[in-house]
């Protein structure tokens, strides 16, 4: 009965297995099919990513922060000088960054290199013991579609310079010809004062891979920090801390606090964290690019916007609120199953998308939270799982986190911890430094 | 490296292992491609999108040894709601390009698919196009194999009908 159409069929099939294969168009479109895949995951948002390194657990950056006065006069004579638009920027949220352009701290220097279709020049440095603030520009004949950066290096001598977060803006996609773009290079140990030749290494990928070396000088000393050794215990809300040291650099003010390992309770952020002067004048904390990190022994380092420059004869640390989440509290997921084990218990937490090289997450946080709050994940053998990169974003009364591993070769379930969260406890902690 | 390993390593996120899982299969998928959408040009462009599409979904793919049928499932997904779309546009838009040198019975038969419903379509690929065993077609259409073929038989029958009555031949 159906055998004739069988038969018609296997016929039909014989002719299809004749066609012929363009063997190489279907290469290219896997190619372009693998890109478009990546592409399109990591277009969707153009928030600030940070390069996590392995060694520094956790960074972090704030989404909205508190702008600074700056006058239109000041603002106009700096913005003149060669690569100086994104600087003027940033001095409108950071104080010591304003301090360091009105005292003549940044450094213009002059270094190029182009390998004909794109061209990097730097145009200035700012440099302290704790990292360094690269101004530059990319320059391309063609424009660039969706570029991005897959490798920052910065040598001193010929020595890498080890980093604890490198905070850059990807230079913009429109195609634009040129691009001017800052990176935040925070050193692990501090740079000595006498550095002065230094090397940076870039790529960047579009269409292709662009590789850029950059030699550069420098005259200017590096600032030196300077350290108050504290060493000071104090009690909030029933969990310990110690305040072990406050680092002045022209860059940021360094605060190395260290939490009680028998303490109920996770201290995520201080939100308030601060160094008053005589006059009720404050520096609060750096709320652009990386503003906080932690040592491999649980340390955590915060930044504070530097008073370096105005060296207050009274200077008063103090902090009164912080994020606390009880220990029990955490997040577990499997990559491979997409299974959400584990979420905190005040719901606020909805994993949005997972897989073995992605998780994001979204956060009933309310419009100011402004925090990126994912912190490091551990795979099932306790071992830190390697990121590329993290990004924050915030979308009304929820935020956003999302990080991405370098590859799937962890062992599931995983563990990843928060370093923010919207649960607080207050107290009240003043320490004059002198 | 062999496919499955290449599947459990795509499945981890490893582009570069899952751009050579794409290369195990792309004539497969080619072919697919080609039996329904009748253009080299189409059919390329099928491929970079079921590449995309996978890519993206890949921890879909729970059981790695069946990186081809998964393969293959999202190809004629595509295949058919390019061909849904394309019936909204003139139907000269969609002329074979291999008109010239294939037999009346080609035509007729490929007329006779094209009347077939989705479901049923899809079917009879993946058994006469793709030699897939009942067994497989079950899994991959999740529904139980008697039902795979009763409903290959229907399928038959209806091509069968159409053949006859477009004025071909009458068997019994």
């Amino acid at each position: 009965m159906t055998e004739r159409e069988e038969e018609r069929l296997r016929s039909m099939k014989e002719q299809m297995d004749q066609i012929p294969i363009p063997e190489e168009a279907l290469s290219n479109a896997i190619r372009a099919g693998v890109r478009q895949a990546e592409q399109q995951h990591t277009r969707k948002k153009t928030a600030r990513r940070l390069v996590w390194p392995a060694a520094a657990v956790a960074a972090l950056l704030l989404a909205f922060v508190m702008t600074i006065r700056v006058s239109p006069a000041f603002a106009h004579a700096v913005s003149s000088l060669p690569g100086m638009s994104q600087i003027v920027e940033m001095i409108q949220y950071d104080k010591g960054m304003k301090a360091i352009i009105a005292n003549d701290y940044y450094e213009e220097i002059h270094a190029t290199d182009s390998d004909g279709t794109v061209t990097v020049t730097l145009n200035g440095v700012i440099v302290d013991q704790s990292g360094m603030v690269i101004s530059y520009t990319v320059d391309s004949t063609t424009g660039m579609k969706n570029p991005q950066i897959d490798k920052i290096e910065l040598y001193s001598g010929n020595v890498l310079l080890e980093h604890q977060g490198i905070s850059f803006n990807y230079p913009s996609e429109d195609g634009k010809m040129s691009n001017e773009q800052l990176i935040h290079y925070n050193f692990i140990e501090p740079l000595p004062t006498d550095s002065q030749e230094f090397e940076l290494k870039l790529s960047i990928r579009d269409a292709e891979d662009h590789q850029f070396s950059l030699p550069f000088s420098i005259k200017k000393p590096v600032a030196e920090g300077k350290v108050y050794e504290l060493d000071r215990k104090v009690t909030v809300d029933g969990q310990k801390l110690t305040i072990q040291s406050i680092t002045v650099h022209p860059l940021k003010v360094a605060v190395k606090i260290k939490e009680d390992p028998g303490n109920a309770m996770d201290i995520l952020q201080y939100e308030d964290l601060r160094i008053e002067d005589g006059d009720g004048e404050v520096w609060s904390r750096i709320t652009n690019g990386m503003t906080a990190t932690q040592d491999e022994d649980g340390t955590d380092l915060y930044f504070l916007q530097s008073n370096y420059f105005e060296q207050p004869d009274l200077m008063v640390f103090r902090m009164n609120r912080m994020q606390a989440l009880d220990k029990t509290e955490k997040l577990v997921v499997n990559t491979l199953t997409g299974e959400v084990l584990e979420t905190p218990s005040d719901g606020k937490l909805a994993v949005t998308e997972l897989s073995p090289t992605l998780v994001e997450t979204q956060l009933r946080t309310g419009p100011e939270f402004g925090y990126g709050y994912l912190g490091s994940a551990v795979d099932a053998n306790g071992t830190t799982i390697d990121l590329s990169s993290g990004g924050a974003w915030h979308i009304g009364e929820y935020s956003y986190n999302d990080m991405r591993f370098t590859n799937g070769d962890y062992v599931n379930p995983i563990t990843i911890h928060f370093f923010a969260y919207p649960n607080y406890i207050e107290g009240d902690v003043t320490i004059r430094l002198e | 490296m062999e496919e499955r390993e290449l599947a459990e390593r795509s499945i981890r996120g490893d582009a570069e292992a899952f751009v050579q899982l794409m290369e195990l299969h792309k004539v497969s998928l080619y072919r697919t491609a080609y039996a329904f959408l009748k253009s080299e040009h189409a059919a390329v462009e099928a491929v970079q999108e079921v590449t995309v599409r996978a890519f993206r979904n890949i921890r879909r793919l729970k059981e790695p040894s069946y990186a081809r049928t998964w393969l293959t499932r999202i190809m004629i997904n595509y295949c058919q709601d390019e061909l849904k779309n394309a019936r909204r546009e003139p139907v000269t838009d969609r002329m074979p390009e291999s008109i010239g040198h294939t037999g009346d019975d080609f035509l007729i038969i490929e007329e006779a698919l094209h009347s077939l419903p989705g479901a049923s379509r899809r079917l009879i690929h993946l058994k006469y196009f793709e030699d897939m065993k009942i067994k497989e077609i079950a899994k991959i259409e999740k529904i139980p194999e008697g039902t795979v073929k009763s409903r290959l038989h229907k399928s038959l029958r209806t091509l069968r009908d159409f053949i006859n009555g477009k004025g071909g031949h009458t068997d019994d």
